[in-house]
């Protein structure tokens, strides 16, 4: 083995520019890919960053029923203590709760139809980055009127009211006693999210006034939060004691559109493997058949002195593998370096910034990642060894007496 | 282990071809002992290169049959045939044929860590016999920084290092001046006698030929004339 695996290092040696022209379509290509993956996978991460900072959690605990069909009595019970376990989870950032209800909102004449969302402020600037796009006023603060229970509306529920920083506005709704649910409140803040849909229907009080106004009690219906890396989500349902018919759910539940979409685009990009590998497989084995053909002889001459068929095939496969071990090997190294050296200041690929959820998006961040770094250079480097079983197989066959008289 | 190295007995070896049949060697009988230096000449065409390849279980007979220490090779598969070169045949060939990306040392040990001998065992029998072509100093040079004739004296130690029963060569003295083609056949002649190793060559060369202790003439595919000395 080890006389194959020596052979195959020098045979490269002996054609250097050949040599050095696979190696570098072997890298190259490697780079490539690698490369490409990282900017998906990037751009992969600012998705589900975006997805998750903007609203929704990398987490929830709901009733069970209540994604399917949202209702007032579908709540989760002792959120106090579910937060207070969530809290003591080693890598949870941030936990809020939240109330939901949809109603009327009034201004004068005017009416409109929204969600009325109760927060608590403190811990929901802490999950949520919505409520850091506040255009006018504050989220939650202080009203003019003393008296007065404060709103944040969406700029565009707003304007379709008509109402301004410091107007009233009256919700009405249904308790979950069955009762009508009605309040005035003042506008103290206005939000614009950049995402139309929410700032048209989006309200926000504080959870406390919520539950007073539907009659819930110490009752929520979600708990949202944040995690420091995707890791701490696994396992973490099993970390808490959660009342029967709660469950929690990491964003991938939440939102499967999102991880739905990733897929797609992941499986989409394996055409760039098949394309990557075609390139290399045919590279290898056309540097591989060419050498098989100007050593015809001296494979003549191994066969005469009595080399087995599968030792002359491991010597041409080992020569495959070296090829294969140097390009794929450069390639991967500068394609990690590459990304490394871009993944903080990112690489811009839009010539105006795209508004998103409060945040904008200009450049993509590639990432280092398992699939881009390691599995898919891997295959690269197989399917190289494998291209390279043809020539060797050829080698193999060869007649020693023709062979011996090739010049 | 009989005397009797080489025995072929009415071989053939015709080749068809769009012009017709060509019989290369045409009912060949021959005898070879052990320790002879038997040198097979002939004009182009005559049958030598073929009678090698039968005698070195490259190719097997159309008709007839060859028997290299008693085994007949008529029968023999492929890897058989592989494995008999590399235990009982040496080869020695007219432009050297070293493996180019092989040192001078690992050139000679090649055939020997075909047999699956251990590192030490090959080590010392390479260069002993390395020693005794005069090339001690030269282990690890590549074959690319030697002359001609030391490219062949390499060639004849990875020969007969591995200490096989017959060594065959191809006009080994065609491609070297007459001062080294003679060094090498003298060489080989005291290797033939240290060893009692056959040696068989096929040749033009006159100065071959005059220390052949057996020459044999082919003309047409059939033994023409047969001349023992000494």
């Amino acid at each position: 083995m080890w006389i194959a695996i020596l052979m195959g290092l020098r045979n490269i040696r002996r054609r250097l520019s050949r040599t050095l022209l696979t190696v570098s379509m072997l890298a190259f290509g490697t780079l490539m890919l690698v490369f490409v993956i990282g900017l998906n996978e990037g751009t992969y991460k600012d998705m589900i960053r975006m997805s998750t900072t903007t609203w929704n959690g990398q987490f929830q605990v709901l009733n069970q029923d209540y994604n399917d069909s949202p209702s007032l009595y579908e709540s989760v019970e002792n959120s106090d203590k579910i937060m207070e376990q969530l809290r003591a989870v080693s890598g949870v950032k941030a936990v809020t709760a939240r109330v939901e209800t949809a109603g009327l909102f009034s201004v004068d004449n005017r009416t409109a139809g929204g969600q009325l969302t109760g927060v608590i402020p403190e811990h929901e600037k802490e999950v949520a980055s919505l409520v850091g796009t506040i255009s006018e006023g504050s989220f939650l603060g202080k009203t003019k009127d003393p008296e007065a229970l404060p709103i944040v509306l969406g700029d565009g529920l707003a304007k379709r009211l008509k109402v301004k920083l410091h107007g009233e506005v009256v919700f009405m709704g249904q308790g979950a006693d069955g009762s009508t649910a009605a309040e005035l409140y003042e506008v103290v803040g206005l939000i614009d999210s950049g995402i139309h849909e929410m700032d048209a229907s989006m309200a926000f009080i504080r959870l406390s006034d919520a539950q007073e106004l539907l009659v819930l009690g110490d009752k929520v219906h979600r708990i949202v939060g944040r995690v420091e890396s995707e890791r701490v989500l696994s396992g973490l349902d099993a970390k808490v004691d959660l009342p029967e018919g709660d469950v929690l759910q990491t964003w991938e539940q939440i939102m499967p559109e999102v991880s739905r979409g990733i897929e797609q685009d992941r499986e989409g990009s394996v055409v760039i493997l098949y394309i990557i590998l075609f390139m290399v497989v045919l590279g290898i084995v056309n540097t591989l058949m060419m050498s098989v053909y100007e050593r015809t002889r001296e494979f003549g001459v191994m066969k005469a002195l009595g080399t087995p068929g599968w030792q002359i095939i491991l010597v041409v496969i080992c020569e495959g593998a070296w090829l294969a071990i140097l390009g794929v090997g450069l390639g991967t190294l500068l394609g990690t370096l590459l990304i490394l050296s871009l993944q903080d200041v990112g690489l811009q690929m839009l010539d105006q910034p795209v508004e998103f959820a409060g945040m904008q998006i200009l450049k993509i961040y590639p990432a280092n990642t398992m699939l881009g770094n390691v599995t898919y250079p891997v295959i690269i480097a197989v399917s190289s060894v494998l291209g390279s079983i043809w020539p060797a197989w050829r080698a193999s066959r060869l007649d020693p007496i023709t062979a011996l008289r090739e010049f | 282990m009989s005397d009797v190295v080489i025995e072929i007995e009415g071989a053939k070896r015709h080749y068809t071809t769009p012009a017709g049949v060509v019989k290369a060697l045409d009912g060949v009988d021959l005898t070879v002992e052990r320790g002879e230096f038997l040198a097979i000449a002939g004009p182009s065409g005559s049958g030598k290169s073929t009678l090698l390849n039968l005698i070195g279980a490259l190719d097997t007979p159309t008709e007839g049959s060859v028997k290299i220490d008693g085994t007949s090779l008529s029968e023999m598969r492929e890897k058989a045939l592989a494995e008999l070169r590399r235990d009982r045949i040496g080869f020695v060939f007219q432009a050297y044929n070293l493996i180019p990306v092989l040192s001078v040392l690992e050139n000679v040990e090649y055939v020997m860590l075909l047999q699956g001998k251990g590192a030490s065992e090959r080590h010392k029998a390479a260069k002993e016999i390395l020693a005794e072509v005069g090339l001690s100093d030269m282990l690890d040079r590549r074959p690319v920084e030697l002359s001609g004739g030391q490219q062949q004296r390499v060639a004849v130690a990875r020969a007969i290092a591995a200490k096989p029963s017959l060594v065959l060569a191809d006009e080994p003295t065609a491609n070297l001046d007459s001062a080294t083609g003679i060094a090498l056949l003298e060489m080989m002649q005291s290797l033939n006698k240290t060893y009692n190793m056959t040696f068989v060559f096929s040749t033009h060369d006159q100065e071959v030929m005059a220390r052949a202790t057996r020459l044999i003439r082919l003309r047409d595919g059939k033994i023409e004339s047969e001349e023992r000395r000494g």
